[in-house]
């Protein structure tokens, strides 16, 4: 596992809308990147990759964003948000029944990528909670949206979806 | 010949079972004998149903049949004369055959139902026969011959009650709660005892004018009486509240100790235990047994304690207001409790049926469901609903005769009730006319009775429940007291390094322990080499890597670990040191990085995306959109053969065991994967002892040695090139696996 130390690196826009990484001195051009654990750890072990396919190639891995020169790390944040978007769930505002299908339902809810209603159907399967907290849901057009730990959610928008929360 | 009487304790019994004709008989014909065994079988030489003794003497053995009253020998040997004694087992039944100096003679047949019996009188025999030294000691394996305690009605209570009493050590932790719901009940008891009581002294000193001046001379207690009442009523109310809360706290916490101990149990026994219980019966005893048990602690177990003293206290005030009455007005009880007993059997019966109706048909719908793409497949689409249709009426039709004798059962007993009530009226009346009762105390009486049919009547269904939820408890314990036979050796030793050498010194092994699947092997393997076993399925290769990693244990011989019997090792460093890949990769349901860190619940990530890398899993994992946080699903469903191997692998190898064991594992997937996780293998080769259980034999070029296994043995060993050259077993199956086009 090749570990990249990020106060190494440096990353730069370039004019393809591509991002070009800068390891000491080296630049690899286009580059791509993913979160190892875009669920449970956000911020660390964020893999990054040559753009070129077919066989991307794993250039290496930066522990923790924080790191980054703040230019770079908001680059990479953009970059990342639109590679993994799915929004977090700041609070609930409704949830309502739709009245024209069974089981389904209409959410309106504040992101920390702003205001979204959305459609869920069958709540059962399409609400996952893991062990810690953490609830994933995927509306009916199946985007994401992330909460990461429900119980820092403003009370009264727990209290909505306290009964997807088995 | 002198025997030991000691040998026959157990079938002294037998002997004085046989009729007295029967001994007459033989008096008669062995005037100078006695009989030591005797066993009766129950097929005659006719092949019907018939009385057969099998009888043996000092010096003769003989069979013994009845006709007409009289009996016949129909065979008899000198004991002298028998050489060998055996059991022929056939359809239902057995014979026992004799070998004498003269033959071959077919003695006796009895149905499977003597089996114990005869099995263990042919054991006897034998010994009566070979042994020359007559006094040892009964074999403690022989099967008892006559198993009269598991017929013995009283015996069966013994182990009721004995279950009860285990059942209820799981209480002793909660001692303290258990006291205060002793308290709460008793008191409870008594306030409810309060009420009838208060009515009497309404009726009898508040309400009753004097007879002279007519007015109410003890008006002033009114207040007082209603005020008693009303607070009697309150402390009832609420002490049945906290008496609520405690027995179901205590009863969910105890089921709950009980499930925990027995899934914890669960987990420590061997894989042979598993063997032998199907898996679906042991989910059943968790899930099904432990909620009968539940039933019993948290819903019943309160009620039966709470009637029983309501009972007594009911009981107590009955007798002391009228125990003419009381006599009389028992009366219903007594035809109540006399219908419940023989009613509610037949009552189980509707309700067994209805259950069994209903999970036959919850099984088919999953087992419907489960096969959609077979029933589509084949067009049986109306069929499958004409098979769930059929199953719904029948539980729909047991649901309805359910409900039918229930509504004539419960009508019967409110009616004895209700018998009940108007016999103090009757009786009561006619106390109070005749001045022998006061009118408040027929009253409070009427009172009281009602208060206690309600426990008595639920004392008596009790009686069923208890019993349901002991035989579950019995299930339970089975669990709990069965014994592992894989078990760490009081004397195990740490090892906290591994070479990674192996030795099997002629093991023998078998699955069942009379049917060996290995006889008797010995191979040595140096650290770092990698050796491969290939051969047939079924040749006992996995068998090999089971002993290797010791999920069972040898019957026989011994498995060595740099030198140290795998026995002697401590667990710990045991499944530290060995990395295991099995034939049928399982993930549990979660997400990709729980499943690699399974191995070692305090792996970092670095380590995991590290095995990761070393499996080529690691590649695609990021693939996946949520990478190490993707969940894989039920059974690792979302995921396909080649990725499970993979993250199989991973957790394999993120101990960076000293010996990996990889059964067939890569049986399932693509050439391209497959070769993919022999990268991945050739990049840790190093260092590891690697033993490869192989299917396909062209990937085998690799592996240092490979032994070629047959029947549990080792047929041929040597490398890839060394065996084609010999041209011999594995020549043959390389050369097989070609021309089926298998690569």
């Amino acid at each position: 596992m090749n570990i990249l130390d990020p106060k190494t690196l440096s990353f730069e826009r370039n004019p393809n809308g591509y991002l070009d990484m800068d390891v000491e001195g080296k630049t690899y051009c286009n580059v791509r990147c993913t979160q190892l654990f875009p669920l449970s750890d956000p911020q660390c072990y964020i893999a990054v990759f040559h753009k070129p396919v077919p066989h991307t190639e794993e250039i290496g891995i930066i522990m923790d964003l924080n790191g980054l020169s703040s230019s770079s790390y908001d680059l990479l944040k953009s970059e990342i948000s639109i590679g993994y978007f799915v929004p977090e769930i700041l609070s609930i505002q409704s949830i309502e029944k739709t009245k024209s299908a069974h089981s389904m339902e209409t959410w309106t809810v504040e992101t920390d990528k702003g205001g979204k209603t959305f459609q869920l159907s069958s709540p059962k399967e399409n609400v996952t909670v893991s062990g810690k907290g953490a609830v994933f849901i995927i509306d009916t057009e199946k985007c994401g949206y992330k909460i990461t730990d429900y119980q820092t959610l403003p009370i009264v928008s727990r209290a909505k979806m306290e009964k997807y929360l088995l | 010949m002198e025997i030991s009487l000691i040998y026959f304790r157990n079938y002294i019994m037998t002997l004085q079972t046989l009729p007295i004709s029967l001994k007459t008989y033989l008096a008669r014909i062995f005037p100078l004998e006695t009989p030591l065994l005797a066993s009766m079988s129950d097929i005659t030489r006719q092949g019907n149903y018939g009385p057969q003794w099998l009888i043996a003497t000092e010096a003769t053995l003989c069979v013994v049949s009845e006709g007409n009253g009289n009996f016949h020998v129909q065979q008899s040997i000198p004991l002298n004369t028998v050489k060998k004694i055996e059991i022929t087992s056939l359809i239902g039944s057995e014979t026992i055959e004799i070998e004498t100096t003269n033959g071959r003679i077919r003695m006796i047949s009895y149905s499977n139902a003597q089996k114990p019996q005869f099995a263990a009188i042919v054991g006897h025999l034998s010994r009566m026969v070979s042994s020359t030294s007559r006094t040892r000691e009964p074999d403690e394996n022989q099967p008892p011959i006559l198993d009269k305690r598991s017929k013995n009605k009283f015996y069966r209570y013994v182990e009721k009650a004995r279950m009860l009493v285990r059942v209820l050590q799981f209480v002793r932790p909660y001692k303290k709660t258990v006291l205060v719901l002793f308290l709460c009940m008793i008191a409870g008891t008594c306030f409810g005892l309060i009420g009838p009581y208060i009515s009497k002294l309404f009726i009898d000193v508040i309400f009753k004018a004097d007879p002279s001046s007519g007015l109410y001379e003890n008006a002033r207690w009114l207040l007082w009486a209603v005020g008693l009442l009303l607070a009697a009523g309150t402390a009832q109310v609420v002490l049945s509240a906290v008496q609520q809360r405690l027995s179901g706290t205590l009863g969910y916490a105890m089921v709950h100790d009980v499930r925990a101990a027995m899934y914890e149990k669960l987990q420590f026994l061997s894989l042979s235990f598993y063997d032998k219980h199907q898996t679906g019966s042991l989910i059943a005893r968790v899930n099904q047994d432990t909620a009968e048990l539940q039933r019993l602690m948290v819903d019943f177990f309160p009620v039966t304690l709470e009637s029983l003293f309501l009972l007594a206290g009911v009981g107590a005030f009955l007798f002391a207001l009228s125990w003419q009455l009381t006599c009389i007005t028992i009366l219903p009880l007594i035809a109540v409790l006399a219908l419940l007993k023989k009613v509610f059997p037949r009552l189980t019966v509707y309700f067994n049926r209805y259950f069994h109706r209903r999970s036959l048909m919850s099984a088919l719908v999953n087992d419907a469901l489960s096969g959609i793409r077979v029933v589509k497949a084949f067009g049986r689409e109306t069929a499958e609903a004409a098979r769930f249709s059929a199953h719904s009426a029948l539980f729909r039709d047991s649901g309805i005769a359910l409900t039918k004798k229930w509504s004539v059962y419960y009508p019967a007993f409110s009616f004895f009730m209700m018998l009940g009530a108007v016999l103090v009226w009757l009786a009561g009346g006619e106390f109070v006319l005749a001045k022998k009762m006061t009118l408040g105390s027929v009253v409070a009486f009427a009172g009281y009775l009602a208060m206690f049919y309600g426990p008595a009547v639920a004392l008596g269904q009790m009686v069923g429940t208890v019993a349901n939820a002991l035989s579950a408890a019995e299930r339970i314990f089975e669990i709990i007291d069965a014994v592992p036979d894989v078990v760490e050796a009081p004397d195990a030793v740490a090892l906290p390094v591994m070479k990674g050498s192996l030795e099997l010194r002629d093991v023998g092994f078998g699955y069942e322990k009379t049917r060996p699947v290995i006889r008797s092997l010995s191979m040595a393997i140096g650290p770092g080499q990698r050796v491969a076993f290939v051969g047939k399925s079924g040749a006992g290769k996995s068998t090999l890597a089971h002993l290797l990693c010791r999920l069972y244990d040898v019957d026989k011989g011994a498995v060595l670990i740099d030198g140290v019997d795998v026995r002697k090792i401590k667990r710990a460093d045991l499944r530290r040191h060995i990395g295991v890949v099995l034939q049928e990769t399982f993930l549990f349901n979660g997400t990709i990085y729980d499943n690699i860190a399974y191995a070692k619940s305090a792996a970092s990530k670095d380590e995991v995306i590290g095995a990761a890398i070393a499996a080529n899993a690691h590649e695609f994992i990021i693939e996946k959109p949520d990478a190490y946080d993707t969940q894989v699903g039920e059974r690792g469903d979302r995921l396909s053969g080649g990725e499970k191997q993979r993250i199989a692998l991973a957790r394999a190898l993120l101990h960076d065991p000293a010996i990996l064991i990889l059964d067939e594992a890569t049986s399932s997937v693509d050439t391209h994967t497959e070769n993919k996780i022999k990268s991945a293998l050739d990049n840790l080769a190093h260092k590891k002892t690697v033993i490869g259980i192989a299917h396909r034999l062209s990937t085998l070029e690799n592996y240092d040695k490979l032994f070629v296994i047959d029947n549990g043995e080792i047929v041929e060993a040597g490398t890839h090139k060394e065996l084609m050259a010999r041209k011999g077993h594995f020549y043959g199956l390389v050369m097989g696996q070609e021309n089926t086009g298998a690569s």
